[in-house]
Formats: C-alpha cells, structure tokens, sequence
C-alpha cells in the first residue's frame, strides 16, 4: 500500500481536474471490480461482490481531488494570477513549486527591498501573488498555460524517520486503502467510490450517494493532525502514529454515534490501534451523503495528517496498515455496525 | 393539550442534536394512537405518518437541543467538548450540565482569556470526579417552567414538538399529513432534507423559533413581539420561503410576516429534495437563543390552530 499511496499522490488531481487520477484508478480497479462506472461528475463508482451479502447497501468513498491553485489571468508580463481551489492556507505558498501539466513553476515572492515596513510584518493575499513559469512575455505563457489551468503542488514523495510526505495524501491514502481492499476482496459485497471535488464543498459525493442509495457508507480519509510544538490536549485533535482516526464529529456531520461506539469496540476486540478526534474540525463527504435523499448512517476512518492541504502533508507510516485493517474488520462486521 | 405540562415533560429528556432517541421514544409513545405509521430515519428523525386522501402536508419540528459532546478528557478528569450546536461560550461559564448518562457537572472556562476572546475550545466540563467516556454527550441542566402564559425553558425546540403533538391529535381532516420531528436541527437544519424526501409531500410547514425583537436595543430589524400569534417569515437567514404557501397560511388565521435573520432553519432543505417542494415557516416568537429562551403558550396554540386550519 505504501507504493500504491506514493504513485497516487505523484498524479495531480486539483479539485474539478480530477481526471489523471480517475484514470489511474479506474485502469488500476478494472481487473477486480464486478463494475465499473463514472458518473457525469466525475465520480468513479465500483462494485465488487464480496464473499456474502450484508443485507444492506454498503458504500466505502474516498476523494480523489486534492487542494491547489487555478490559474485566473496572466499578466502582461507573463506571470500568472491564481485563486485557491479547496482550503489552503496562503502562508504555505510563498516560494512553493507547482506544476500546470507539464510546465514548471514558482509562486513568486516580492523581493525584500521593495516591501513597506507594514508589509514586512503581514502576509500577501493570494490575490497578489503570482506562479512564475519563467515566461519571457504573455505570448510565451500563453502557449504553454491558459486561464482555467490548475495547479498542483509539485513535490516528490518523501521518507523522513517515521513519516511519509507527499502532497494529496488527503486523501490518496483513503483512495489506497479502497483500492487494496477492492483487489484483496471484500467480506462483504459493497460499493467502493472515488469522490470528485469533495475539497471544493463536497460535492462529487452527493449525486454518488443518490445514484447508489447506501444504508451505510464509510468515508476513508485523511485528518488533520495537531501534534507539534506547543500544542496541548484536546488541541491536537489527533496524533501521528496511534492508529487511524475514528471521528464522532466534524464540522460537516456527526458520525452515527451508536455506530461510532460500536466500531471502537470493533476495533479493540481486533487488536487494531484507534484514536478518536479530540477538536472538532474539517469536513468530508459523509456530511452530503448523510443528507443524500433519505439519509444515510455514515462512519468516519481517517488517517492522521500533519501538515495537511499543504505541499508537505505526512502521515505515519506504521499508520497505513492499521488503517487499512480497520476499514477491512468493519466491512467484516458490516451486520453488527 | 397542556402545553406546559407537555413541553416540560420533552425539555427535561437530555437529548443533544445527534443524541435524540431519548426524546423520540417518548414522542413516538406520545404519537402512536394518533398515528397510521411511525418511523426511525437514518439521522434519528422521528417520521409520524397520518394517512389521508387529500393533499400531502409535511410538517416538521427540530427535537434536539443544542449541547456538548465530549471530546477528550484530561488527565485531571476535566472534560473538553465540542459544540452540539453554536454556543456563546461567555453564557456557558457556570452552566450546570448533564450528560445523558446521568452524570453531572459545570462548564468552567481556561484562565486567562479575554471574555470577547472566550471560544468553545476554553471551556470544560467538571464532572467532580463522576465519569462520562468521550463521544458522550450532554445539555444544559435546567428548570423549564411557566410564568403566567410565558413559558422558559433551555430546550424551547420542543415547544415546536409540542405543537406538532397538538396537531395530530386534534387533526380530523382527510389531508395525509406526515409529522417530523427531525434530528440535527441545532447543527443547520440537517434533518430536514431526508425528511422531506421521505415524506415526498406537496408542501411542507417548518415550527419554528422565531427571533423576537420586543427586547431593549434589540439588534433584530422585524420587530418581532411575543404574544401576536404565528410569524411567518419571508425568509430566513437569507432563505425565501415560499410566499404562495405563506398566503395560504395567512388565508386561515391571525399571523405576521417577518424577516426572521437567524441561520438554523429548516427552510433550505426542505425547499430543495426531489423536483423541489414548497416550504414555509410558522413561527413561534422567542427572546434570547443563549441559555434560556422565552415564549408564550398562546402564540403556540395558535400556531397548531393555523396548521389545523390550512391542513
């Protein structure tokens, strides 16, 4: 899983180009998948029979968008203006590489010499910061990007100590562990659905949840990790390296609370390693497939990120493979959730 | 119906938004004989089917409460919480709480912070050594009682269960009515939409709080008086209600328009299930969303009137 997470997350997938990622996975689901199709958002729904029936419709979903930039203009000198696609905090930008495609870029930064005392102290808005693609005029940027582009972090994947860093680990790693357990068999038969712009306001997982009207859906995701310097207790709404997470609360939906019980129960019995979310925060597609038609009890398992929606997300490596047992002992226990 | 009775019955049943089932069972008991159906929908809505010939009527009650689900407990045994609902966390210093366990306790806050800093996040429980597991959760533990033909209470959502309560039992008609008492109400309405998908009606009345402006300096710009019979709102927290369907209520009975400013409504996800469905709300005229909120039992009774009246 660890290879398959790094391939993932060196594919770009800003939220509304989701493409290169839906092909990867499609190609890759193929050969294990009793169906698959892709709806007109985008989404990619995959059915797999597993080795009994659960008498009810499950559904396992994870996003394959991840934060970025879109490109809005390009200047008359041949740098580009950008806004912001999903949740990005701009302080992580400034100097950050991205990628449009193939063509390489720098957000730039304004030289020292030309900021005012008060501009020493605050940060610029996105609004006036720009990529530079190294363009010698707007005609020359203009042959190789138009308004419209996004784009994407670019970052290899990196081992340090413990951790794994990528960019889009939010929420490729929630896309692995579907992957992986499509290809290993489900207990039991069930939905396995890659979401589309989940980070531009959930909105892929909703016509997903009405076409495939599950009883239950299990969202597989990446969480933010609040466990650095300085930060106490409850603050770090999760740790690195204590198991997946199992939320009862976000800002977008609050999880089946007897279900969140029962899947901590689940867990321990199993031996698994879990954590819950100790500050409530961020959101995922269970807040809209919740919400889908008639409703749906939803779940959470979350990987613990640090750093998320930036260039330099990380996630524990001894994490991924608990992570992955518990969403495949809770699809075993799909009867008694 | 004795409305204090009854609503003081359902605002004494802990049951925060996402923890309704203590509060449903006992609608659902209060339903029955009145009831062709009762169902349970994923979210914890309470859906009460009165079968009829006629048109098809959704009307819709939040039954939660806003509250606090326990988040992490420290060391010394003080519980940090998230918010079953927006707080103002400056009025939840030195509230007594329960939690549905049973177990007690008082919101206490971090030292050393600002009271226009104070968020969510400072606050704790004190539970004096008594033990709640975290994905516990509670409200706020208080007295709800009538003074004259007021009504205070913490939990005044059920005020609106009540009158839907009121309506089904006193209903004759041949409309087909589907009564909901939704779940997740004080966390945007949440329960709604599935609601209105379930009961696929033609029209759909939310009871709700309606914000008061009869207070000194009130900020809020309809001048919203307690005591004046149901409010309908042209629109809530930026949503328009259907003014069609406000005519029609406005055809049966004493009411007032208004511009109601406050976001948690129902109205929006009503509106916008299936092909779409004609949405309004009949609103109940309440001061303060703080702590304890007043309203009057004659604006609810002739609130169910107008219902009884336009179904």
């Amino acid at each position: 899983m660890l290879e398959l997470l790094q391939t993932l997350c060196r594919i770009d997938g800003v939220s509304g180009c989701e493409d290169a990622v839906g092909d990867y996975i499609r190609a890759w689901v193929t050969p294990y998948a009793d169906s698959v199709t892709e709806d007109v958002m985008g989404n990619l729904l995959c059915y797999k029979k597993g080795v009994r029936h659960s008498g009810r419709t499950l559904m396992l979903a994870a996003h394959m968008d991840e934060v970025g930039l879109i490109v809005t203009s390009i200047t008359d000198d041949g740098f580009l203006r950008f806004g912001t696609s999903g949740g990005i905090d701009e302080k992580v930008l400034l100097g950050t590489r991205v990628r449009i495609g193939d063509v390489r870029g720098v957000v730039g930064v304004r030289a020292t010499h030309l900021n005012t005392p008060e501009e020493e102290k605050t940060l610029p808005e996105v609004r006036a910061m720009y990529i530079d693609i190294g363009a010698a005029s707007k005609e020359d940027a203009e042959k190789r990007v138009q308004p419209g582009d996004f784009a994407a972090f670019d970052n290899e994947p990196m081992f340090y100590g413990d951790m794994l860093k990528a960019k889009a680990i939010d929420d490729r790693v929630g896309c692995a562990v579907l992957m992986k357990l499509l290809r290993e068999g489900p207990p039991v038969d069930m939905w396995f659905v890659f979401t589309v712009q989940e980070e531009q306001g959930l909105r892929g997982a909703r016509p997903a949840a009405y076409r495939i009207r599950p009883d239950l859906a299990i969202v597989v995701e990446g969480t933010t990790a609040g466990d650095i310097p300085d930060v106490k207790g409850a603050m770090k709404a999760c740790v690195a390296g204590r198991g997946p997470v199992i939320p009862m609360m976000d800002s977008a939906t609050l999880y089946d609370p007897v279900l969140v019980q029962r899947a901590l129960e689940i867990a321990e019995r199993a031996g698994i390693p879990c954590q819950t979310k100790t500050y409530i925060a961020g959101g995922t597609d269970a807040g809209a497939i919740s919400r889908t038609a008639g409703g749906a009890k939803t779940l959470g398992v979350a990987a613990a990120v640090r750093y998320i929606h930036t260039p330099a997300s990380s996630v524990a490596v001894a994490d991924l493979e608990p992570m992955y047992r518990l969403v495949r002992t809770l699809c075993e226990n799909a009867e008694r959730l | 119906m004795n409305y204090i009775e009854t609503i003081r019955e359902l605002a004494e049943i802990t049951a925060p938004s996402g923890f309704e089932k203590a509060v449903t069972d006992r609608l659902a008991e209060l339903c029955k004989p009145y009831a062709s159906e009762i169902t349970l929908d994923p979210l914890g809505t309470l859906l009460v089917h009165k079968k009829g010939s006629g048109k098809k009527t959704l009307l819709t009650a939040a039954c939660d409460t806003s509250g606090f689900i326990a988040t992490y407990i420290d060391d010394d045994g003080f519980v940090r919480v998230g918010e079953l609902g927006k707080c103002i966390p400056s009025a939840c210093v030195g509230l007594p709480i329960r939690f549905q366990n049973g177990t007690r306790g008082v919101i206490g806050c971090d030292g050393g912070v600002e009271v226009k800093d104070l968020r969510a996040r400072h606050l704790y429980i004190d539970t004096m050594g008594e033990t709640v597991r975290v994905g516990d959760a509670c409200a706020a533990d208080l007295p709800t009682y009538a003074s004259g033909d007021s009504i205070v209470s913490p939990a005044m959502n059920r005020a609106c269960c009540a009158v839907l309560l009121d309506v089904l039992q006193r209903y004759t008609g041949d409309g087909d009515v589907t009564f909901a008492f939704t779940a997740q109400g004080m966390l945007g309405g949440r329960g709604a939409s599935p609601a209105a998908y379930a009961a696929d009606a033609e029209r759909a009345i939310a009871v709700e709080l309606t914000t008061a402006g009869d207070t000194p300096e009130s900020e809020s710009r309809s001048k919203v008086k307690l005591g004046e019979g149901a409010v309908l709102p042209v629109s809530v927290g930026g949503t328009a209600a259907n003014l069609g369907l406000i005519a029609e209520l406005e055809a049966c009975g004493v009411t007032r328009r208004a511009v109601d400013e406050r976001g948690q409504s129902a109205l929006l996800g009503l509106q916008g299930v299936r092909a779409g469905v004609r949405a309004c709300v009949a609103g109940i005229a309440a001061r303060y969303s703080g702590v304890m909120t007043i309203a009057r039992v004659s604006d609810m009774q002739q609130t169910a009137e107008l219902l009884l009246a336009a179904l």
